[in-house]
Order: C-alpha cells, then structure tokens, then sequence
C-alpha cells in the first residue's frame, strides 16, 4: 500500500509538483501518464526514495519515509525494485555482476544460489546465456531487459517503472509491456509504471492517472479515462498538440 | 555597486556551500568507513587504477624533478665550492617538498579526473540512482574504496617518486657534473634524516584526501548530460590542484612544529 | 573480468614494492644501521653547548666514533650535560680532550675528541668527563705561553744591554738633564692627557690592549710568572694561578 499525501517539490524555485494525492493499492498495476517535463519521474523518484519532498507525506505499508535519513531507507528500498528509463546499467561489470549486484552486496545468498537465481531471471525477461556480455554490446531493448532482471532478482514488492517503452521500437516495446503483465501476474508485484507512451499505458494499466501541472488530474480504468470529458486528457490520449487544439478551439 | 555586493556575496555562499558539500561527503565517508564491511574487490581494483597505472608517469616526473634539481643545486653551490652538498640538498628537498607535491598534482589530474568522470558518468545515466535503489549507499559502494586506495597508494607512489629522483640526482651530480660520489652520498646520508621521509609521507597521506573527496563530490553533484560531466571534470582537477598547494602551506608549517625540522 | 588475477597479482607486487622503498628510505635516512651498532654512553659536562644538536658527529683523530644523543641543562646551572654514544672499540683513552667544533660543511657544530697520552686506561661505558669549552683557560694559557716565551726573551735581551756601568753613569746624566727638562714634561703631560682619555675610551691599539678584559687577565698572569722565576722579585707559586705546564692536583684530564 503506497499513499501519497500533498506532495510537493520545487527545482530552482520552479514547481514541479505542486500537491500530488495518489493511493496504491497492493499488487495493483498504475500507469501514471502526463506531457514531457510534467514531473512523473519526478513522483516516480519520491517513490523510490530518491528524492526527498518539500512537503507532504508519502507513506509505504503505513510508514512515512518522508523523514528517513538515508541509511534508514535501505530496508525500504530493498523491497522495491526500479527499471530506469536508460536502464543504468553498471558500464564496468558484465550482465552476470549486474543482475546479481544487490544480492552479491547484500550477501543475500551463497555463491551457488547466486548464479542460479541470475540464470532464473534472465530466463524470465529472455536473456539466458548472456551472463558474460558487457552493457556496451547490448542493443537499448536488450539493456532494460537486464535493468529488470537486475530489479526483480531480490523479489521486490513494488516494482517501479521509469519510461520502460521510450527509445525501443514497437516489437520491442511490446515485449517489455508483456514482461510487466506477466511479472504483477506472476509474482504479484505492485507495479507503477510512468509513461507517455498510450499503447502502453492502455495494455498494462489497470488503473491510468494523469498528472498535469503538478497534480493528479484525472484517475480511473483505461476505459474510464478513454471516455473522459476533459478536454486536456482527450488530447493527450489522441496526441493532439496544444498549439493544434487551440486552433480548434 | 549594490550588483557588485550581491555578486560577492552569492560567491561566497557558494563557496560556502562548496566547503559543506565536501565536509559532508568527508563525514560521510568516514562514518562508512567503521560502519561498512569492507569492500575488497572494489578497493582493489581502484589500487590498481590509481597506484599501478599511475606509477609510469610518476616515476618519469620524479626522475626528472631529481635530475634538474641536482643539476640545478649543482650550479649554485659550485660557486662556493660545495659542490658535495648537493647530495643532501637534492634529497632533502625531494623527500620533504618536491615528490611530494609533484606526485600529489600528477595524482590529482590523473586520478581526479577520472574518477570525477566516472562517478559524473554514473550520475547522468542514473547508475548512482540504481546503486541507491538497490539499497546501497553511492558513498560506500564508489567513494570509500576509492578513499582507501589513494591513501594507501599516494604515499606508496612518493616513497617510489623520492627513491628514483634521489637515485637519478645521483646519477646527473656524479656522472654528468663530476661531484665526488663518495662525499655526495656521505653528506646526504649525514643530513638526511627518516623525519625529512615520512613528514613529506605525511603530507601526500592528507592531500590523497583532498583529492579525493574533491573530485568525488565533482562527480556525485554533476549535473547536465555529458557537458556537465566535462565541467566535473575540470573543476575537480583545478580545486584538488589549489587545495592540494594551499593546504601544504599550512601541514608544512603544522608538521614543522610536531616535527621539528 | 578474467584478468582479475593478474590484476590482483599486480596490485599485490605494487603494494609490496612500495612498502619496500619507503622502509628503506626511512630506514636508511634513519641512520637504524647504527643504532644497532654496538657502543657505549659517557657524558661530558661542557660549560657552553655552542649549538650542537642530537645526533651531531664525533670524531676521533678525524674518524667518527659515536653520536651525540642528548643534552641536557646542568642541575647546577652552570653548564650542559652532553651525553655522548660512542661506539665500540674506538681507542679513546679516559684522559682524551672533548671539544666542540664548528666544521667547514654548512656551518654544523661537531665534537673532537684528541688524543693525549696512550698509557691511560680506555674510557669506559657511564663515565663523566670534563669537556674542553669553546674557550677554555688550558687552550687560553697554550696560546699564552707562546707570548710568555716572547716577553721573556725581550727582557732578557733589555737586562743585558741596559743595566752595565757605562749605561747606569749614561743613565745619571740624565736624570740630571730629566730636572731641566720639568719645563717641557708639563707640556708633554697635556699631550699624555690626551692620549690617556682617548686610551680609556678604548681607542688605539693600546686602549685595546688596556680595556681588554682577557689582556689584562694574561698580563697578570705574566707578571706573576716573571715573579715566579725571581725576575722581579721571587714569589711562592700562587694556588690562583697554575703553572699550565703541570697538571694542577685534584683536577682530571687534561
């Protein structure tokens, strides 16, 4: 359970989240869409307890990790797994070292157990056999393959996705959507996935919020926000520019 | 003139803020250091990066800085005919003040660099975000081993500097310039003490710090894609540079009063 | 990462190295090669260290025999204790003169230890010796007796030529003519005026010689000696003054 309460957060002065009030239920699937630079990776960050708010309250299983010092976040955060938008592989150890680099940190297994839970993930996102490859011979798609393999092999409770569908073409793109249904159905992860991507947001959303300028808009089922009547939630599903929609008028 | 107070004044705050981010980072480091299993493998490699790899261009500029020092000490005490303090001048000098900054600058612009460019690297593409979501701590898992190693090889790098550049001071007094080697090597050995040694190890041990920490918070506070990386870059060789010449000023004079010259 | 050995490897040899050079560095510069060196302590009580420091040489008939490894303020507080680690079988003798030198290199004070007789027993281990100071009365009355020698000679020679009878007859005549010349003397003895002031205020070469503490102490050691030998008139030799040629009872070396 993730609630979040009146989040806000400014960067030089400029807002960027200005009250954000969002709940998530446990093993649920959230897409949270907006524009560009509208903060969703903004939110998304506050999640993983990357950022610290200016204000507000964002509590994870009844725990307000607004005021965690640093340290006294890792516990958290070891239960939430995050698949970074360029995947931020580790350039300087190869697929093996990356994909088991929180358990080989955490000493969260022997060295035996270890290699088979990293055969078993790379199984699961499609990667067996690649364990000696470096980040730098991997195509965009085959990187966020790892970056998930990487997120999921501590068995997170909460999975956080940042952009997973940018920068890959549409089979690919695709491939990685069915990866996020098939972990929330498989393991029942609680998944939030930040997107502007519509395809994606409409195949893996069980329930869509939009955030837009600063605040949560609009929130409700794919169908619900397909047919809602506010005029800036029908242009941004159909893609239609402001500049475009004024001139409709 | 209002414009040219608010100027100073958001300078000063800066470099205020500067001072902060470094002492936090120190503090930070040094609470990981008792807190955090120790870290071998990491520490290891970043001995190798930072004490191997450097031990060329380390051991070129020492010979070198011996070899025109000697020359140089030559030409001035020849005129008053002692000529064989030389010996002692050149490795006096080399122990005390000339290996151990040339190896600290040589070490700041090739280790300072890199390691502002790889955390900055890592910062711009995320890598320290994933560190931190995965519940490790970017201060442990990059700056302590990087912390340990430098300590450990910079002192090791300027005992090397040191013995090359008394060795090849030697080898220009003696061979090139005709001073008796025997009185060469008597008077240093008369005038050089073990103190004149470990106050110039002393020193490069508190300037590894410098060094590093400067440079790491260069990297860990980069911001701005690859251009911000670059100006990471610079600005950790240029700040570990000052502070490496400013603070010998003040651990000179330090040391001259625990250890008296 | 499958030459994460060799790098290991590596790392471990530069490690190694360098921990091997800077031992040797600091133990070379450390001089620990001689602290294992086998010796002997003595002290020597000097009047005036003359800025000698820990660890300045010691030589013995020019070859260095030990070290100075301490000094120390005297309790009494008339002079230093300067504690000297000699090394072993050196062949100085228990009567051999301790004295601080300055050498030619860079100005660096030393102590020289000369020989003096070679049948005394050799110096041992704890034991206290009375140093030679930078100026001491033994050197001051060696240097004294060359002029002792001189002064001697030329009085010698003015007895011979001046006190036969033709000279003392010349010598009448003239005391006679010294009455006359009363007149002239006073106006000499302005002149002398003169010169005598300028002698007080130490000017001239005799106003030197007169304001000079040492002089003065030299020449009365002189005129005790001419006393001594019956050439002015015989005296018993004075306890204040001894005759440097013989060693004075109680006192050791030299």
């Amino acid at each position: 359970m993730i609630e979040i309460v009146g989040l806000k957060k400014s960067f030089a002065g400029i807002p960027v989240l200005q009250g954000v009030d969002l709940a998530v239920a446990d093993s649920e699937r959230l897409v949270i869409i907006g524009g560009s630079g509208c903060g969703k990776s903004v939110l998304l960050r506050h999640i993983a307890g990357l950022l610290k708010p200016d204000a507000g309250i964002l509590r994870i299983d009844g725990r307000d990790i607004v005021p965690l010092p640093e340290r006294d976040l890792n516990p958290i955060r070891q239960g939430v797994g995050v698949l970074f938008q360029g995947a931020a592989l580790f350039d300087s150890l190869d697929v093996f070292h990356n994909v088991a680099f929180s358990l080989i940190e955490h000493r969260a297994a022997a060295p035996k157990e270890i290699r088979e839970r990293v055969a078993e993930v790379l199984a699961v996102v499609g990667m067996s056999g690649q364990e000696n490859k470096k980040p730098a011979e991997l195509s965009g798609g085959m990187r966020k393959r790892i970056g998930l393999a990487r997120a999921i092999i501590s068995r997170p409770r909460i999975m956080l996705y940042d952009e997973p569908t940018t920068g890959l073409d549409p089979q690919m793109a695709d491939s990685i959507n069915r990866l996020i249904l098939k972990l929330s159905e498989n393991y029942r992860v609680t998944s939030i996935v930040v997107t502007h991507d519509m395809t994606s947001a409409q195949m893996v959303g069980e329930r869509i919020a939009m955030l837009h300028q600063g605040k949560i808009l609009v929130s409700g089922t794919p169908r619900e926000i397909q047919e809602s009547p506010q005029p800036i939630v029908q242009n941004f599903i159909r893609g239609i520019s402001e500049e475009r929609a004024a001139q409709r008028g | 003139m209002e414009r040219l107070f608010q100027r100073f004044g958001a300078g000063t705050l800066r470099f205020v803020d500067y001072l902060g981010s470094v002492a936090t980072l120190t503090s930070e480091a040094f609470r990981s250091l008792v807190t955090m299993r120790p870290r071998w493998r990491e520490t290891t490699l970043q001995v190798y990066s930072i004490g191997v790899r450097s031990l060329p261009v380390v051991l070129l500029t020492g010979a070198f800085i011996g070899m025109v020092f000697s020359a140089q000490s030559y030409f001035q005490f020849h005129k008053v005919r002692m000529d064989t303090s030389t010996g002692p001048a050149v490795s006096i000098a080399l122990s005390r003040e000339l290996a151990p900054i040339i190896t600290s600058l040589m070490i700041a612009g090739r280790v300072g660099a890199a390691m502002a460019a790889e955390i900055g690297t890592m910062r711009v593409t995320e890598q320290i975000d994933a560190l931190r979501s995965m519940a490790v701590l970017p201060v442990e898992y990059l700056v302590v081993p990087r912390m340990i190693a430098i300590a450990f090889s910079l002192p090791l790098l300027t005992a090397m500097s040191i013995a090359i550049g008394i060795f090849s001071g030697y080898l220009v007094g003696v061979e090139v310039l005709n001073i008796d080697g025997a009185y060469y090597l008597h008077n240093m050995y008369i005038y050089t003490e073990d103190k004149d040694i470990y106050t110039g190890l002393i020193k490069v041990f508190i300037f590894a710090f410098l060094v590093v920490f400067i440079s790491c918070r260069e990297g860990l506070h980069c911001e701005g894609g690859a251009e911000g990386v670059g100006r990471a870059t610079t600005e950790a060789v240029v700040n570990s540079s000052i502070a490496i010449l400013i603070t010998n000023f003040f651990v000179t004079m330090l040391l001259s009063k625990i250890i008296p010259p | 990462m499958n030459n994460e050995r060799g790098i290991q490897r590596t790392v471990g040899v530069f490690v190694f190295a360098g921990i091997l050079v800077a031992c040797a560095l600091i133990l070379h510069f450390g001089k620990v090669g001689d602290r294992f060196r086998g010796g002997y302590p003595v002290t020597v009580e000097f009047a005036n260290a003359g800025g000698l420091v820990r660890g300045a040489q010691v030589l013995f008939a020019g070859v260095p025999v030990g070290k100075v490894g301490g000094i120390s303020l005297r309790d009494e507080g008339d002079g230093v204790n300067v504690e000297v680690d000699l090394f072993d079988n050196n062949g100085i003798r228990s009567d051999a003169r301790f004295l601080i030198k300055q050498s030619g290199f860079l100005g660096d004070k030393h102590i020289v230890v000369l020989p003096v007789s070679s049948t005394a027993p050799l110096l041992k281990g704890g034991e206290r010796l009375r140093g030679t100071d930078p100026f001491d009365f033994t050197d001051a009355a060696a240097q004294a007796g060359e002029a002792i020698r001189k002064l001697n000679a030329a009085v010698d020679k003015f007895s011979e030529a001046m006190l036969d009878p033709q000279t003392l007859g010349d010598l009448k005549s003239s005391v006679r003519n010294f009455s006359d010349l009363g007149g002239k003397l006073q106006g000499s003895a302005d002149r002398l005026n003169a010169i005598l002031a300028r002698v007080q205020k130490g000017e001239g070469t005799f106003g030197k010689l007169v304001n000079d503490p040492e002089l003065h102490d030299e020449l009365k050691r002189l005129i005790h000696n001419w006393r001594v030998h019956g050439l002015l008139y015989r005296e018993k030799a004075d306890e204040r003054y001894p005759d440097p040629r013989k060693p004075a009872p109680g006192a050791r070396a030299p």
